[in-house]
């Protein structure tokens, strides 16, 4: 919020908004009103939940359809170049489709998705986990204290949303990192001498969350902690997870790559059908999208029209065609092994299902009631499947993440080593600060600095500024993101130093952190929690 | 920053989707762990021996 509408600002919310939440609560409802339980867990990380409960976001999201709707009747009632009967079709489907979207978050949800979710989590169809506050990149932070920060804070957050305490939460880009003597090989004097460190399971036992989600590489590879359990690892068997010789152990949810994969993949999984809406081709005119995949391989001139009655249809044998595979991977599994159940747990990204497969909700939606009346198979939601009586064994899980070759490279690499640097020099600057100047003896005006100071440390640590500048997508929106956070962080630090010597602000220090409040306050009340605990 | 996972758990077997035998939240430690193993054992063995007296009938 407040960074711009396009390609980075509230565009892209909109867009998940529009084709992707909307469309995943109606499909919780219908089922529903079927008598059928969605039983789905979703992660909906706090920044997300502070976006989508913005007071200016309901009035961007109605300006977003209206104009989205007014584009595609500016492409149906254009002379310069008519459009071809197909087309003119489509036009006038895609501007239903978007003063629809804007009449349903109104009418149906009362301008409040978060309060959808909450009433469907209350009602026990669906549950909500949290993720840590800005999606910070877990093990590679410098500060046990800023894991720990990062889970109060998403903790606390999800409480206010949620009005409750979350059971489990998502690892951001599932990185995981066990206890163990850490060090940077980064040029940071303070970090390059290893010293030990927390496990990642044992912040989030400290926090009373109960499970998270690891990819299924790093499970092959955990070691079991009962070295006489033979049995080979199975991404269909729950354990728990732990640091040897610390206690804490949390659960751990396995993603079934093989499973899953049929979904995931353009290339070869469902997303990528002919019939399906075309995400790349746009009008050159309004941006919207007319076009079918038609084949993945066909030039761009060569698509054809998108027919949504013949792309619905197709979502549905898919979603058959995924719920036969489900059945037949279970019954493998069970006559191959001595289980008496197993779990097959299909993490997905919620912006594949609406934004970039449009017929995802579908999809998703019929392989539930396939599941529903499936002989074979249930579906449950993860705190009711994590118990004590389902868990086969204690592991201790390498450190992983789900990125490329499951290690962190994706987020540390040479082109982000600098940007690593930066946040290390940050980490060290805010705990030297803390050490120096002790909680008991902060005044109000120190509190409301060091306040500021956290959120822009937290704002800092997103991976998302890491990930798009390794993968090029908008590397310069992440670099200049990155470094105004680091600035402020950095300059709020010198105005708590000096404050907490002299008890008074220079203009320019009070300017500055006015400046930021102005800009947004989000988590000023955990954060308000997390200095007075 | 619209970061958001949707989890599908898909569960087959004659073991129990849900059942409040034990208190949530739980975080059990090692030595608890095994009380509840042997808890687990014995109830995933009562539910096979009840699942296949019911298939037998």
């Amino acid at each position: 919020m407040h960074h711009g509408k396009w390609p980075h600002g509230s565009d892209w919310l909109c867009e998940a908004v529009a084709e992707c939440y909307l469309p995943l609560l109606r499909m919780c409802d219908a089922l529903l009103a079927d008598g059928i339980r969605p039983g789905i867990t979703f992660d909906i990380s706090p920044v997300l939940c502070e976006q989508l409960t913005h007071p200016d976001f309901p009035d961007l999201f109605r300006a977003y359809c209206a104009e989205h709707a007014g584009l595609a009747a500016a492409d149906r009632t254009q002379t310069e170049e008519p459009l071809p009967e197909e087309l003119m079709h489509s036009a006038s489907w895609w501007e239903a489709w978007y003063n629809d979207r804007a009449k349903e978050y109104d009418e149906v949800y009362n301008a409040d998705i978060i309060g959808a979710l909450r009433r469907l989590q209350d009602a026990g169809a669906i549950e909500v986990m949290t993720c840590a506050a800005t999606h910070g990149y877990l093990p590679l932070l410098a500060e046990d204290a800023s894991v720990d920060l990062q889970m109060f804070v998403a903790r606390a957050n999800y409480r206010r949303h949620f009005g409750r305490d979350p059971l489990g939460t998502w690892l951001p880009e599932c990185a995981y990192r066990p206890a163990y003597a850490w060090h940077t090989m980064l040029p940071v004097a303070a970090y390059s001498r290893a010293r030990k460190r927390e496990g990642v399971e044992q912040v989030l036992a400290r926090h009373d969350l109960h499970y998270f989600v690891t990819d299924e590489p790093p499970l092959m590879d955990a070691k079991r902690l009962n070295a006489r359990n033979k049995k080979p690892l199975s991404p269909f068997e729950l354990y728990v997870v732990g640091s040897p010789p610390h206690k804490e152990r949390v659960g751990v949810l396995t993603r079934n790559i093989k499973i899953s994969m049929q979904v995931w993949s353009a290339e070869l999984g469902y997303p990528g059908d002919g019939d399906y809406l075309d995400f790349h081709k746009k009008s050159s005119r309004s941006g919207l999208r007319y076009w079918r995949v038609t084949d993945t391989k066909v030039d761009m001139s060569a698509k054809q029209m998108y027919v949504p009655e013949n792309a619905q249809q197709r979502a549905r044998d898919h979603a058959k065609h995924y719920v036969s595979i489900l059945e037949t991977a279970a019954l493998h599994r069970i006559s191959e092994s001595d289980d008496a159940a197993v779990t097959i747990c299909l993490p997905f990204d919620t912006e594949l299902f609406g934004h970039w497969w449009f017929e995802g909700p579908t999809f998703i939606e019929n392989v539930l009631r396939g599941i529903q009346t499936s002989a074979v198979l249930s579906r449950t939601l993860a705190h009711e499947r994590m118990q004590p009586e389902n868990v086969v064994g204690e592991i201790a899980l390498p450190e992983s993440s789900w990125g490329n070759n499951n290690n962190h490279s994706v987020w540390m690499q040479h082109e982000t080593f600098w940007l690593w640097e930066r946040e290390y020099a940050l980490e060290r600057r805010v705990r030297l600060l803390l050490e120096k100047h002790h909680r008991a003896r902060w005044d109000e005006t120190l509190a409301r600095i060091m306040i500021a100071l956290f959120r822009e440390l937290l704002l800092a640590q997103a991976s998302d500024w890491p990930f798009l500048i390794s993968n090029g997508t908008a590397r310069d929106y992440a670099s200049m993101r990155f470094h105004s956070h680091a600035a402020d962080c950095d300059r709020l630090c010198t105005t708590a130093e000096r404050y907490a010597t002299t008890k008074a602000m220079t203009d320019e220090d009070r300017a500055h952190l006015e400046a930021g409040e102005a800009r947004g306050l989000i988590f000023a009340a955990e954060l308000m929690e997390y200095i007075k605990r | 920053m619209v970061e958001s996972q949707i989890v599908i758990l898909v569960v087959a077997g004659s073991s129990p989707v849900a059942r409040p035998l034990l208190p949530t939240p739980w975080l059990f430690y090692t030595a608890a762990f095994v009380d509840y193993g042997h808890l687990c054992l014995s109830y995933a063995s009562a539910v096979r021996d009840a699942s296949r007296e019911v298939a037998a009938r």
